[in-house]
């Protein structure tokens, strides 16, 4: 099986033979890129904080699916009867959905395991009320049906953020590598770095076509379920 | 070498005359291997395109809308005279078309390209070479205020319609 040629150990020229008419095409090379290096830092710092975001919104709905949808399900069928219940619930909830409509169906399923209509909870229970109103709760996911498909919703999302967090961070630190290889082509005429720096430049692109993909698929994924 | 792309056809009295012998020689290994990593994309960098004029696509119509409705606000701004309103649809549908200027110049970028390191590394042109590179900085630029441009629509947007900004009411 023939060796798979590497780019950067089979260099087909030493660094030492290099004549000054190659050195000085190596730094005038790079130097045509190295022109434009705020746009490049600029993307990517961009990139990367971009690629956080994205992780820690895959955390947050992580969080919904292992902690506030059971939670949810378990309110659906049992009824929800402390204060820290409707806490939790309901303010995890309003950590990624809308405030109003979740306060309102917090609202309702107060009143529901009882019955007692609203006097319940500006009465003796009126604590089940603060709590709703302190962790301000969302989603309309009581049913069991809704409760299903707010799950498949957030392991969606979850995957999705997962994988565009890692390829932004992934193009952000490749551009930053990048740019700093040609950085040193162009000030030492390092022919070495000119070539490590096209390499991290097919990888930048692999990393963009990647993010595209996943973020197209995410979308059709999204229309389809 | 017929069997080439039309692009990639040498030129008559094309190549690089500057140097002779050994250093002109080091100078084509250098342009060949520089421009190998990214002319070997030979599938990725056409989807990038592909993918870049599907999202151009997108935003030319949103372009188009964002225009109409700078008129519309515009006939109304000379009827009622001044509001903050105003200002700010006026500010991100600038924007919008910013964007996709600037998204319709990193594409063309990328064509060219594309197609200069291919020819850079099919005839180990340092000259092409350069030209590609410059090609490099170009889409990075465009590609730059294509994301200012974005991160400026959602902020005017957020300003405009706070319920869209999930920081403004938590």
């Amino acid at each position: 099986m023939a060796k798979k040629f590497d780019i950067i150990t089979d260099l087909p020229l030493e660094p030492d033979g290099i004549l000054p008419e190659a050195k000085q095409f190596t730094a005038q090379a790079a130097e045509s890129i190295v022109r434009s290096q705020n746009w490049i830092r600029l993307f990517s710092v961009a990139a990367i904080l971009a690629g956080v975001i994205c992780l820690i919104c895959s955390l947050s709905y992580l969080y919904t699916l292992v902690f506030v949808l059971p939670t949810l399900s378990e309110l659906e069928n049992n009824g929800a009867s402390t204060e820290s219940e409707y806490f939790w619930s309901s303010g995890g909830l309003s950590s990624f959905l809308d405030n109003a409509p979740t306060y309102v169906v917090f609202f309702d399923t107060a009143l529901s395991p009882s019955g007692e209509g609203t006097q319940r909870l500006t009465g003796q229970e009126a604590e089940l009320l603060l709590a709703d109103n302190v962790g301000n709760a969302d989603s309309p996911a009581i049913t069991q049906e809704e409760i299903t498909a707010a799950r498949n919703e957030a392991l969606l999302l979850v995957a999705f953020y997962l994988v565009e967090g890692i390829l932004l961070m992934l193009l952000g630190v490749t551009s930053w590598l990048m740019l700093r290889k040609y950085q040193r082509a162009a000030r030492f005429s390092d022919t070495k770095a000119l070539l490590q720096g096209s390499v991290y430049l097919g990888r930048l692109f692999l990393f963009a076509a990647l993010i595209l993909v996943t973020f197209l698929l995410f979308i059709g994924c999204a229309i389809f379920f | 070498m017929d069997k080439l792309p039309s692009f990639l056809q040498k030129p008559a009295g094309g190549g690089d005359a500057a140097v002779d012998g050994e250093a002109l020689a080091q100078i084509k290994e250098i342009a060949f291997v520089a421009s190998r990593p990214v002319a070997k994309c030979k599938f990725i960098i056409p989807l990038l395109i592909v993918l870049c004029y599907i999202i151009l696509t997108c935003c030319t119509l949103v372009c188009s809308f964002a225009l109409l409705l700078a008129t519309f606000f515009l006939l109304d701004f000379f009827g009622s005279g001044f509001s903050a309103d105003y200002f700010l649809i006026f500010l991100i549908c600038s924007l919008i078309i910013c964007a996709t200027y600037s998204l319709n110049k990193a594409a063309e970028a990328l064509v060219r390209l594309y197609k200069n390191y291919t020819y850079a590394m099919t005839w180990k042109s340092s000259k092409v070479l350069i030209e590609a590179n410059e090609r490099v900085s170009l889409l990075f630029k465009n590609v730059g205020i294509f994301l200012l441009a974005l991160f400026f629509i959602y902020v005017f947007f957020a300003a405009f319609i706070p319920s869209i900004a999930p920081i403004s009411y938590h």
